[in-house]
């Protein structure tokens, strides 16, 4: 794969939310608006870059039997400095609002994901271009989730009212169940997108699922 | 390196190896950091005092004084002094009846006049359900897009909130009030009754127990 191919795949091919179905803890937990989503995307981002680089500079110097819990060693060291850095720089409302997600940072499957599936096993460029993909990838869906739950449910976007006549909160979309629903609703449309393309150039169309074949997290399926 | 010797206190040493240097890595930003936390902390306290005193000129968090309301909840009095006289007192409790099931904290800062009776009420932490519950704690007033664009009033001060200014002027006796729907005025609001009886009885005891201390209080720190 080209150093670019690197950067866009996580951006719609392998969108970690949308097509790997990764991180949804944040993903659910946090996009009750578009401004939680955009503080969740750039804080996770941030922590997949640091992780990603570090990973990759010490990939030979791991001993294997305890690569994971060195990642999380590594991984927990750059999700506790994105959280004082927060709480000293961030706005107090939006740190607030992301809360004890910050430090859950640290259990995202895309960071260790990424870490395990990618930096583990390249060079620090590419894992840098690698986790600026997947981390804008992450934070365009989180903010394109957080965007409709707060327009449906309120008329706003970034907390600013779009319909000023728009009074009584729709409290649906703005809740857990209401974050699975829109979330299972970009999927099926990203799936209808997909198949739209493939139709189009004469292809069949398999929806990603969780099995192995559409996966490279691990690397079981490459085994086969 | 797949099948070399598991070489088990070399695995320790390498582990406790990366472990430190992010211990060492963390002392350091928490160091840079800590002091800034504590300020944001700081301004986030004065805040919520100022906007419901009058205006004063000493500094209310270093004239501080702690009481035990009837509930046994510790409510914190601060004084605010123009010119050496007092012009008030912003009380400070959190109350655990709030939502949900009447376990969830809300905590309220309570602007006193030198009498004990209330001024601003100002919710600054709860976990209510949006739209529901906040309509009793919220006073955020929401940008729209003909503010962005020009078109609406420059916004300032406090938003109103009805459940919460009905307790202006009064003063609590000793009994807390109901929920009442008094004339026009309510302070209680249907299908949040856990959210307005929580806030009630917050009220009730900030300005409750300023009244039975205003000796204590009007004395000032020594």
């Amino acid at each position: 794969m080209s150093a670019m191919k690197e950067f866009t795949k996580g951006l719609w091919k392998e969108n970690p939310v949308l097509v790997l179905l990764l991180g949804m803890c944040p993903t659910l937990g946090v996009t009750s608006s578009a401004t939680n989503g955009l503080g969740m995307g750039v804080a996770t981002m941030f922590v997949l870059l640091g992780s990603n680089v570090v990973v990759s500079a010490i990939r030979n110097i791991v001993p294997k039997k305890i690569r994971i819990p060195v990642y999380i060693v590594i991984i927990a060291t750059f999700v506790t400095i994105i959280d004082l850095a927060m709480q000293a720089y961030a706005p107090a409302s939006l740190y607030n609002a992301l809360g004890i997600f910050i430090p859950l940072i640290v259990v995202n499957c895309v960071v260790l994901g990424r870490a395990e599936a990618f930096a583990s096993k390249n060079g620090v460029g590419k894992s840098v271009l690698d986790a600026l993909g997947m981390g804008l990838g992450f934070t365009l869906a989180l903010v394109a989730l957080g965007g409709t739950r707060e327009f449906i449910g309120s008329g706003s976007l970034f907390q600013i009212k779009m319909i000023p006549a728009w009074k009584i909160d729709f409290m649906l979309p703005t809740s857990a169940p209401g974050a699975f629903i829109i979330l299972g609703l970009f999927l099926a449309g990203m799936n209808a997108l997909n198949i739209r393309k493939a139709r189009k150039e004469g292809k069949n169309y398999k929806p990603a699922s969780m099995d192995c074949s559409t996966c490279n997290i691990c690397d079981i399926g490459e085994e086969k | 390196m797949s099948e070399q010797k598991i070489n088990i206190p070399m695995l320790g040493i390498f582990l406790g190896a990366v472990a430190a240097v992010s211990a060492g890595l963390l002392s350091g930003v928490q160091s840079l950091t800590a002091p800034q936390i504590e300020a944001n902390k700081q301004a986030a306290a004065n805040a919520a005092m100022m906007q419901v005193l009058p205006e004063y000129d000493n500094d209310p968090g270093s004239e501080s004084h702690v009481f035990q309301s009837a509930d046994g909840w510790d409510v914190t009095y601060f004084t605010a002094r123009k010119n050496g006289a007092i012009v008030g007192y912003a009380g400070k409790v959190v109350t655990p009846e709030g939502f949900p099931d009447g376990d969830g904290n809300i905590t309220l800062m309570v602007g006193l006049k030198p009498d004990g009776s209330i001024g601003t009420v100002l919710v600054t932490a709860s976990s209510e359900t949006p739209g529901l519950g906040t309509a009793i704690t919220d006073r955020k007033q929401q940008k729209t897009i003909v503010d962005l664009l020009g078109g609406g009033e420059e916004l300032q001060g406090l938003v109103p909130n009805r459940y919460l200014d009905w307790y202006t002027g009064r003063t609590a006796g000793e009994e807390r009030w109901g929920i009442t729907k008094d004339g026009e005025e309510v302070n209680g609001k249907t299908g949040a009754t856990i959210t307005s009886s929580a806030v009630c009885g917050g009220v009730h005891a900030v300005s409750r127990t300023a009244v039975e201390h205003l000796e204590t209080l009007s004395k000032g720190a020594e």
